[in-house]
């Protein structure tokens, strides 16, 4: 009991370089950001107004109820104050309080009408609440500009979000537990949800028996992909212990689990995005996406997207991303040392790559997967970065 | 853990499961002949652990549940996890003529579409907008017809203010059954009922 007491604060106490939570910062505050002007400028900002104001239905006033309830010059200024939080944030600058005041705005007029919300508003709120409480602004940032050398901050409110995400995708598939998404039923929820008038983007042609079988694979697909969102905490695992035995260990890591099923998921929600108006719901999934990056992977992409210009060279997955055998650029100033005299806390001492973090139990993302394992060898991604 | 523990479904908001209820059919029937069950049975057990489990995380997670709400945290995912087999429409309508319409029937014509959803060329954006389409969710789904007064209201108001010439506006919220699979179709005739009108108000410019 006392060994996985200490395990459980090793993990929770293991840092890393800020680039993730920067990316989740980045995807939250944008998100945000187009969320509420969308709002203002399609004028659905009314549902955020009391009835009594001019507006539709709004009742939870929040913080508003301070100075004078939802009246529509309340919910302005409260507009506009979130507006500006939110692009702050985005850029990051004052990042913990405009994380705040973001916060504060959102949550206050999204969930000032209960019947005008979506899960798109729970997954950004969400969200909103790690970023703030995280040091999300020590990377990409502004605020980052200013302040000198590297930081290492807590990893765990990264480990927060892919709880966050695993526990969305659980939930979703427990409370889709009926026949219309399950075997044995009738698989017909998605031809249902295309046929209905009140999500569709645009009146689209779903019809015939090829598309009514392609729906009741999607069906399934998404119910199996949903509630099967556990495998991603256990491949997560297997990445962070990849010199321990075990067939399935063996299997997760060579077929990089963890990116094949972040490519389905974005897929799928890109398909909904497509297809149906869910909001903000994209937004906030991909922002808990990011924190599933380790930030040795983000550093390698951003210097892979400078090196070839615009041009967006994507990792092929995590096993070909390269960290300590990267770009000098990356491992000076962030993994090394803070003040030039020794490895920072948490940094690699081997060269290696890997964080004393990543040699902990669990959820150490950024275990080196070129130099950690046998089954990494190979990998295309690892001899190109030494060449 | 309250993350983990306030996303596990609360049942609380779903139907008491019975024989009776139209949906049984479709997604319980198949379950009670696998497991070899008559349906009598199988809708009992159902219900029995449906109130069961009701209880128990009410009391048990209910805590949680409010401490997250406080955050602004809660967890509530159960997205699409009931198709809507019976969507609705949802139409406003305006009465150009200063002239009153005399005969629903014969007036029906002279109503003129302006936006709704889907969408019309008035206001396309606020229509189009989630928010809207989530309000008009779910007042259809759970037939909470008293407000969509002010909603009515709201759209009409802003379509006097649009156009002077608007005398009247007339919300109306159509349902009908979508189209069935055609795994469906195929194997059981199920006569399609036409549109419902579920809802219509008329809105005079207050002058």
């Amino acid at each position: 009991m006392r060994l996985i007491w200490l395990r459980w604060v090793a993990l929770l106490d293991t840092r890393e370089t800020p680039e993730s939570l920067a990316a989740v910062r980045i995807v939250v505050g944008a998100t945000v950001l187009l969320t509420l002007a969308h709002a203002w400028w399609s004028g659905a900002a009314a549902f955020w107004v009391a009835t009594a104001h001019g507006g539709v239905g709004a009742s939870e006033p929040g913080v508003l109820d301070l100075f004078g309830g939802l009246t529509e010059r309340n919910v302005d200024a409260l507009l506009v104050v979130g507006l500006a939080a939110s692009a702050l944030l985005t850029v990051g600058r004052c990042t913990r309080a405009a994380a705040l005041v973001t916060w504060v705005c959102f949550r206050t007029l999204a969930f000032s009408n209960p019947l005008s919300g979506g899960s798109g508003d729970n997954v950004v709120s969400n969200v909103l609440l790690i970023v703030l409480l995280s040091g999300s602004g020590r990377a990409w940032s502004l605020d980052a500009l200013r302040i000198p050398g590297s930081a290492m901050v807590s990893a765990w409110p990264r480990y927060l979000a892919i709880g966050q995400l695993v526990t969305i995708y659980l939930s979703a598939g427990w409370h889709k537990a009926s026949g219309a998404w399950m075997p044995f039923g009738s698989l017909d929820a998605i031809w249902y949800v295309v046929h209905n008038p009140i999500w569709l983007r645009r009146t689209l042609f779903f019809d015939g028996d090829v598309i009514g079988r392609l729906s009741q694979l999607a069906t399934f697909t998404t119910w199996l992909f949903e509630i099967s969102s556990p495998l991603l905490l256990l491949a997560f695992y297997f990445r962070a212990t990849p010199q321990r035995p075990g067939l399935l260990r063996r299997w997760f890591n060579r077929w990089d689990f963890r990116a094949n099923y972040l490519v389905v998921g974005f897929c799928l929600h890109l398909g909904i995005e497509l297809i149906l108006e869910v909001g903000a719901f994209f937004g906030g999934m991909m922002a808990l996406y990011a924190a599933c990056f380790h930030p040795d992977e983000l550093r390698a992409l951003a210097s892979r997207v400078r090196r070839h210009g615009c041009r967006p060279l994507l990792p092929q997955s995590s096993s070909t991303t390269p960290n300590a055998t990267g770009p000098r650029s990356f491992r000076r100033g962030h993994a090394g040392s803070r003040n030039g005299t020794g490895p920072a806390r948490g940094a690699s001492t081997d060269g290696s790559g890997a964080t004393s973090g990543d040699r902990g139990i669990g959820m150490g993302l950024g275990r080196n997967p070129c130099g950690a394992s046998q089954n990494y060898h190979a990998s295309k991604g690892c001899a190109q970065e030494r060449v | 853990m309250a993350v983990v523990l306030a996303a596990i479904p609360s049942m609380s908001s779903t139907h008491p499961i019975a024989v009776t209820d139209p949906q049984f059919a479709s997604e319980m029937h198949p379950w009670a002949k696998f497991l070899g069950v008559s349906d009598e049975a199988f809708a009992g057990d159902a219900e029995r652990l449906r109130t069961d489990w009701i209880e128990v995380h009410d009391r048990l997670i209910g805590p949680f549940e409010r401490y997250l709400a406080l955050l602004g945290a809660q967890q509530p995912w159960g997205m699409f996890s009931s198709p809507n087999r019976s969507p609705s429409r949802f139409m406003l309508e305006v009465w150009p003529s200063p002239k009153a319409p005399t005969n629903e029937a014969a007036s029906q014509d002279q109503w003129r579409f302006l936006s709704g959803l889907p969408p019309g060329g008035w206001r396309g954006s606020f229509f189009e907008s989630e928010r809207t389409r989530s309000v008009l969710n779910k007042i259809t789904r759970y037939n909470l017809w008293s407000l969509a007064d002010p909603f009515c209201l709201y759209v009409a108001r802003k379509a006097f203010r649009d156009d002077r010439m608007v005398e009247r506006a007339r919300c109306t919220f159509v349902s009908e059954p979508a189209s069935s699979p055609p795994w469906r179709t195929a194997t059981e005739a199920i006569p399609k009922p036409g549109p419902h009108v579920d809802y219509r108000r008329v809105v005079e410019r207050d002058r």
